[in-house]
């Protein structure tokens, strides 16, 4: 028994090790002059950091327009899904089986199948930016579909319904006082979900957008591809970014655990 | 009763805004997708030229290779992996397990333009790691070319470990202590114990996750990308070329280069859902 537990210790070490180190290197890499040798050269050099948050503007308003091209997809996503939700859980059952089957579809299509679907039919009659925006809603489908049904699980919601029947709710009133307020911490787990998804998406955004829309991602592809520390810097901001949004959404997942 | 059922319709309004979303940005877009791809360039007959030219050009036919066997090979020691470190968080549990699951859940996020460009920094032409192995007087990494098809595997497997061992886990929780006391009263040995009771009781989550790592590792486009830009001989790579304005768009090969993708990644699930029905005992979902 004890052997085997020493067998359990290795294998998370080396695992653990094989995924931290390439996160170090590039910390690393952000924070020295340069790495062409072997050690990186004066170690803790801090000029590109500042130069990251002090001369490149451009780089910022990127991330706003990261930040501002999710919004609207998850704010449309997920009311058309919580309103198609409605009629499920109230009058159709088995609309519910329908909208699961539909939503998981985007798992296997993925991004750059969807994108230039959307782009072959619809180049020259809408606007890439709504474009842009649609395609996004049908990506996080899964994601979305995924946080609101969960909750919906946990809340148990047939018998709320019952229960607001008996008292005289009508179902309007049950669903929107009632189920919603309930569904909440699911949607805002989901919302996050995606909204990271689409942050760090670049193959949606190159086909749909090339360069009329230059979100972080697409910045930092134009950004020197040789080790350059200032890159590297870019980088971890993106990914501390996305990382705060994990963590909020990991954590408002365990309340809404331990509530339920 | 008739007149009833033409009221209860009326609750279906709701979900309109979904299914117009769905039919507008998934449904018609795809069939589109898929009937262009049966298409011919100049006269817009009805051809499987465009599937040939796929098998018959190397460049295409390389492309499709080299996406298949970086991601079959990604997926399966993704899944070895995998399966061993979930078997090692659910074993030990506790403080290990606590300290493990932050570095899953951050890792997940890295994959991409990060990945890509810490490979470099290690592997590429002047990657450190490369000119320690030479100072060391290895020769190990002399054949190793990052920028290549073969070359990014190491990369593809990376990526499948955070996301293999987090669907994982789960499922591993749902093998019982009890099943293995009973299993060991009853003289069974470790190896027999996981060969008869763990992996057929595991295997739905197993394939599903082996499914689930293979579409990701075949769609991958964002690490790809950052290597190689649009030379990277690849299936998505080449896909999404070929709507780029930088050359002219041959939206019908590209089509067809797309259902060839999708047809791969759906061959895989129905080969694993097969799967899953001859081994799976029942078992956890």
């Amino acid at each position: 028994m004890k052997e085997r537990k020493w067998f359990y210790h290795l294998i998370l070490l080396l695992v653990g090790f094989i995924l931290l180190f390439p996160v170090a290197v590039l910390l690393i890499n952000s924070f020295s002059k340069s790495w062409i040798e072997l050690v990186p050269e004066e170690f803790v050099y801090l000029d590109y950091w500042k130069s990251l948050v002090t001369e490149n503007p451009e780089f910022w308003a990127s991330v706003l327009r990261s930040v501002s091209i999710a919004v609207f997809p998850i704010l449309i996503s997920g009311v058309c899904l919580v309103m198609a939700m409605y009629a499920a859980i109230l009058y159709f059952p088995w609309l519910d089986a329908v909208i699961q089957a539909i939503s998981m579809i985007p798992y296997t299509l993925r991004g750059v199948v969807l994108s230039i679907s959307v782009l072959t039919l619809y180049a020259g009659v809408i606007n890439r930016m709504v474009m842009l925006v649609c395609v996004y809603c049908v990506v996080i489908l899964p994601f979305m579909y995924r946080g609101i049904r969960n909750n919906l699980y946990a809340i148990n919601v047939r018998q709320l319904i019952e229960a607001a029947e008996l008292l005289g709710a009508g179902g309007l009133y049950t669903f929107f006082r009632i189920i919603v307020p309930n569904m909440l911490s699911g949607i805002l787990v989901s919302s996050l979900l995606a909204f990271g998804s689409i942050f760090t998406d670049y193959a949606v955004i190159k086909i749909i957008a090339g360069s009329r829309y230059m979100t972080a991602q697409a910045e930092i592809n134009q950004m020197q591809h040789d080790g350059s520390p200032l890159t590297s810097a870019a980088l971890i901001a993106m990914f501390a970014m996305t990382m705060m949004i994990s963590v909020v959404s990991y954590s408002v997942q365990n309340r809404g655990k331990k509530q339920a | 009763m008739k007149k009833r059922s033409l009221k209860n319709l009326i609750h279906l309004v709701p979900s309109v805004p979904f299914f117009l979303l769905v039919v507008l940005f998934l449904l018609l877009p795809f069939c589109n997708t898929a009937i262009e791809s049966f298409k011919d360039p100049k006269s817009g007959a009805v051809t499987i030229q465009n599937f040939i030219t796929i098998f018959a050009k190397p460049i295409y036919r390389v492309a499709v290779w080299n996406s298949v066997k970086v991601a079959v090979i990604g997926t399966a020691a993704g899944m070895v992996i995998s399966f061993l470190t979930a078997l090692a968080i659910t074993s030990l549990g506790g403080r290990p397990r606590k300290l493990f699951m932050p570095i899953l859940n951050m890792t997940q996020n890295f994959a991409g333009f990060p990945l890509a460009f810490s490979f470099m920094l290690m592997f590429g032409y002047a990657g450190f790691l490369r000119l320690a192995a030479s100072h060391a007087g290895l020769s190990v990494l002399d054949g190793y070319n990052l920028y290549s098809g073969s070359g990014m595997i190491p990369m593809f497997i990376w990526f499948a470990i955070p996301l293999g061992t987090l669907l994982l886990i789960p499922a591993f929780e749902g093998v019982h202590r009890e099943w293995k006391e009973s299993a060991t009263l009853m003289g069974a040995s470790r190896v027999q114990f996981w060969l008869k009771v763990g992996i057929p009781n595991l295997a739905p989550s197993l394939l599903g996750t082996t499914s689930m790592m293979f579409a990701d590792s075949i769609t991958t486009y964002t690490t790809v990308y950052m290597l190689l830009s649009s030379n990277a001989i690849m299936l998505p790579i080449k896909i999404a070329s070929m709507f780029s304005g930088d050359s002219k768009q041959q939206t019908e090969l590209g089509s067809a280069l797309s259902i060839t993708m999708i047809a791969i990644i759906l061959l895989v699930m129905a080969g694993t859902n097969l799967a899953k029905r001859k081994v799976s005992k029942g078992g956890i979902r």
